[in-house]
C-alpha cells in the first residue's frame, strides 16, 4: 500500500513549484498517471521512486514515510522496496540479463538468489536469454528484462515510466498484462506513468495530470 | 556478482582500452623493477666478492682492469709482475698486512678461469674443501662448486688447459702435464665457487713445457714445492697479489700510492673503483629510472582518460545502479576498483615480465663471465611497488570516480 499525502517539489533554484495530487494505491488496485509531456510526470515519478526527495509532503510505503529518508537509508529502502521499470532500456552491459537481476538482487543487499532470478526470467517468457548481454536482444525483450529486474526483488511498490512508448498494440497490450498480473501475485502497489492513452482502460484507477502553465522542466 | 567483479567485467566490456592501460603499467613496473633487480644484483656480486680486499697490486694498465681480473674474474689480467717485487706484500711477517694472496692468471679450462694461487685463496673467500682434499702437489686442482658442477667434474678427474680465457680448441697445451682434481670447494656464493684453483707453480709448469725449453734442467735442480712459501722461487713471475690490511685503511692509501709513485706496478683500491664503477653505471640507471617515472605517468593518464571517457558512455548505467539502491560510495569504490585493478595487474605482468627478463639476463651472464645471477629473488622493494601501483591506480581513479558517484540519477533516468 502506497499513500502519499500534499507531494511537492520544486527543483533548486527557481522554477514552478510541482503539486502532485495525492495517491492511496492498493495492491489490488494498480494506478496510472496519464498525462501529456511537461506535465511534471517524470518529477513525480522520481519523487515515488525515492530519486528525488520532495520538498513538502509524504510517501509512506508499507508504513514507512521514505520522503523523510536521506543518503544510505533511503539508497537502501529504495533498493529493497521499490521496483523501478525505466523508459529507456538501462543495463549494466558488461554484465549477462541474468547477472543484472543478481546485481539489482546485490545492490538491494539481498543474496543473489539464483532460482528466483531464473524463474523471475521464466515468468516473463525470456529464461532463454540468461546467459546472453542485453543489448543483443530487441527492444521488446528488453524491456521485458527491464521489468524482469524490477520484480526480482519483491518490492513493495513497482513503478514503471512510460513502459510501453516504444511498443506496436499487441505488445503494449502484453506488457501492461504482465506488469499487472505480476505485480498481483507479488501482492505489490503498482503506479505507472506514461502518456499512452491505450493503457487508459487497463487500469481501474487512472489519475490525470494537467500541463503547467509555464513547463519549463518535464 | 559482488563490486569487484563487477569492476572486473566492466574492464573486460572494454578490452582495448584496459590492454592499452595494462600494457603502460607493465612497462613502468617493470622498467622500474628491472633496473631494481639488475642494480641489487651487480651490487650483490661486487660486493659479496670484495673479501675483505684492501689492496690489488699488479702490472700497471687500466685499474678497473686490474681489479675486475683479478677480484672478479672478468676481463683480461693487465699482464704480470716479477715475483721478486711483489714478494714483500706476501711475507706473513709483514707488519700491516694480514693476508696476501699471489694470483696467476691466464689459462682456462672450458671457459673456466684456472687461478695459480696458495691456500690463503680459501682464507679470503671463507672457502672450505667439502670433497677431497687441499692440494698435495703440482698440478693437483681444488674446483670451486659451481665450476665443478657445471664442467661435471669428479675427483680424479684430470683436463689439459688452454692458454687464454676463452674455449678455443687450437690453444690448448697439448704437450703440458695433466691437472687433477684432488679437491672440490663448498659453495660460498663467491667468485671461489666459480674457478678452478691450483697452486702457482702449476701454471709455470705448464708454461715450462713449451716456454722455455731448457727450463727442464732449471726446474731439476730446483722442483716445485707447492707447500713452501712462495716467496723461496726467484726468477718467477704471477699476475697480481690481492692484500687484506691489518688495520685501517690509511695504511692502505699510503702504501697505494708509494707503489703507483715508485715502482713499476700499480696498486688499487677496490672500494675506491668500485664506487667510481657505481657512479658511472649510475648515470645511466638514473636515465632508466626517469624513463621509468615518465611510462608511469603516461599509464597514469591513460588509466584516467579511459575511465573519464567511458564515464559519458555509463551515465546511465551509473544512474541504474543507484535506482537499484547503490548508494554514491558504492559507485566511487567501483571506479576506484577498477583503476587500481588495472595499475596493479599491470605492475603485477610488469614484475613478471622483469623477472623472465632477469632470467634471460642471468643466463647471458653465466655464459659470458660465469656469474650466477639469481632470477627469482623477490625483494622488498617489489613489495612497495606493488603498493605504489595501487595509490597510482587510485590517484588515477580518483577524478572519474568522484564524477561517478556525484551522477544525478534523476537528470540522467529522465533523459535530461
Amino acid at each position: 500500500m502506497l499513500v502519499t499525502r500534499t507531494l511537492r517539489y520544486r527543483y533548486p533554484g527557481a522554477g514552478p513549484e510541482f503539486r502532485f495530487p495525492d495517491l492511496a494505491v492498493a495492491a489490488t488496485e494498480p494506478t496510472l498517471l496519464l498525462g501529456p509531456s511537461g506535465s511534471g510526470k517524470s518529477t513525480w515519478l522520481h519523487l515515488l521512486a525515492g530519486v528525488l526527495t520532495p520538498t513538502a509532503g509524504s510517501s509512506v510505503l508499507e508504513g514507512t514515510d521514505y520522503a523523510q529518508l536521506k543518503g544510505g537509508a533511503l539508497d537502501r529502502f529504495r533498493g529493497r522496496n521499490i521496483g523501478l521499470v525505466l523508459q529507456r532500456p538501462y543495463f549494466l552491459e558488461a554484465l549477462t540479463v541474468e547477472e543484472n537481476l543478481a546485481i539489482a538482487r546485490r545492490t538491494a543487499g539481498l543474496a543473489a538468489d539464483r532460482d528466483l532470478i531464473r524463474s523471475t526470467l521464466a515468468q516473463l517468457g525470456i529464461a532463454r536469454y540468461a546467459g546472453q548481454r542485453p543489448r543483443r536482444l530487441s527492444v521488446g525483450e528488453q524491456q521485458r528484462v527491464t521489468i524482469a529486474r524490477a520484480l526480482v526483488n519483491r518490492p513493495h511498490l513497482i513503478l514503471a515510466d512510460e513502459p510501453t512508448s516504444a511498443l506496436d498494440n499487441r505488445n503494449a497490450a502484453r506488457v501492461s498484462a504482465l506488469l499487472r498480473q505480476r505485480a498481483a501475485e507479488l501482492g505489490a502497489a503498482l503506479v505507472v506513468v506514461t502518456h499512452d492513452e491505450r493503457l487508459r482502460g487497463d487500469f481501474p484507477a487512472v489519475v490525470e495530470l494537467q500541463p503547467l502553465p509555464n513547463p519549463e522542466t518535464s | 556478482m559482488s563490486i569487484f567483479s563487477l569492476a572486473l567485467r566492466n574492464l573486460l566490456y572494454r578490452p582495448w582500452t584496459t590492454a592499452l592501460s595494462l600494457i603502460l603499467a607493465a612497462l613502468g613496473a617493470g622498467l622500474i623493477s628491472l633496473i631494481l633487480l639488475l642494480n641489487w644484483q651487480l651490487e650483490q656480486q661486487f660486493d659479496r666478492n670484495l673479501a675483505g680486499i684492501d689492496l690489488v697490486i699488479g702490472a700497471k694498465g687500466s685499474p678497473l682492469q686490474l681489479m675486475m681480473s683479478s677480484m672478479y674474474h672478468i676481463s683480461s689480467p693487465t699482464g704480470n709482475v716479477p715475483l721478486e717485487r711483489v714478494k714483500p706484500f706476501l711475507n706473513p711477517q709483514h707488519p700491516y698486512i694480514e693476508l696476501g694472496v699471489p694470483l696467476s692468471l691466464g689459462d682456462s679450462y672450458q671457459g673456466r678461469r684456472i687461478v695459480g694461487t696458495r691456500p690463503g685463496f680459501l682464507q679470503l673467500y671463507d672457502a672450505q674443501v667439502a670433497d677431497g682434499t687441499m692440494w698435495k702437489e703440482v698440478m693437483d686442482v681444488v674446483a670451486g662448486a659451481t665450476a665443478a658442477r657445471e664442467l661435471g667434474l669428479q675427483l680424479g678427474d684430470t683436463f689439459r688447459s688452454s692458454h687464454g680465457l676463452i674455449e678455443d680448441d687450437d690453444l690448448t697445451h697439448r704437450d703440458a702435464p695433466e691437472f687433477r682434481i684432488v679437491g672440490i670447494l663448498a659453495p660460498t656464493g663467491t667468485v671461489a665457487d666459480l674457478v678452478l684453483l691450483t697452486p702457482t707453480e702449476s701454471l709455470w709448469a705448464v708454461h715450462d713445457t713449451h716456454d722455455h725449453e731448457a727450463g727442464e734442467e732449471q726446474h731439476a735442480a730446483e722442483p716445485y714445492d707447492v707447500t713452501a712459501p712462495l716467496t723461496r722461487y726467484t726468477d718467477e713471475s704471477i699476475t697480481s697479489v690481492l692484500v687484506r690490511f691489518k688495520g685501517n685503511s690509511i695504511t692502505a692509501l699510503n702504501m697505494q700510492r708509494s707503489i703507483n709513485e715508485n715502482t713499476e706496478m700499480q696498486a688499487v683500491t677496490p672500494s675506491i673503483q668500485l664506487a667510481e664503477l657505481y657512479a658511472t653505471v649510475g648515470q645511466g640507471e638514473a636515465v632508466l629510472r626517469q624513463l621509468g617515472y615518465v611510462v608511469v605517468s603516461v599509464s597514469i593518464l591513460s588509466i584516467f582518460i579511459g575511465l573519464y571517457s567511458s564515464l559519458d558512455r555509463r551515465r546511465g548505467e551509473l544512474a541504474l545502479l543507484r535506482s537499484l539502491g547503490a548508494g554514491p560510495a558504492k559507485l566511487f569504490g567501483l571506479l576506484l576498483l577498477e583503476g587500481t585493478i588495472t595499475a596493479v595487474a599491470g605492475a603485477i605482468i610488469g614484475l613478471l615480465v622483469s623477472h623472465f627478463g632477469m632470467l634471460l639476463i642471468a643466463r647471458y651472464f653465466s655464459d659470458a663471465y660465469r656469474y650466477d645471477f639469481q632470477a627469482l629473488v623477490f625483494l622488498p622493494e617489489e613489495g612497495w611497488l606493488l603498493l605504489g601501483a595501487l595509490v597510482v591506480g587510485a590517484i588515477a581513479a580518483a577524478v572519474p570516480a568522484l564524477r561517478a558517484a556525484n551522477t544525478d540519477v534523476h537528470r540522467t533516468l529522465s533523459g535530461g
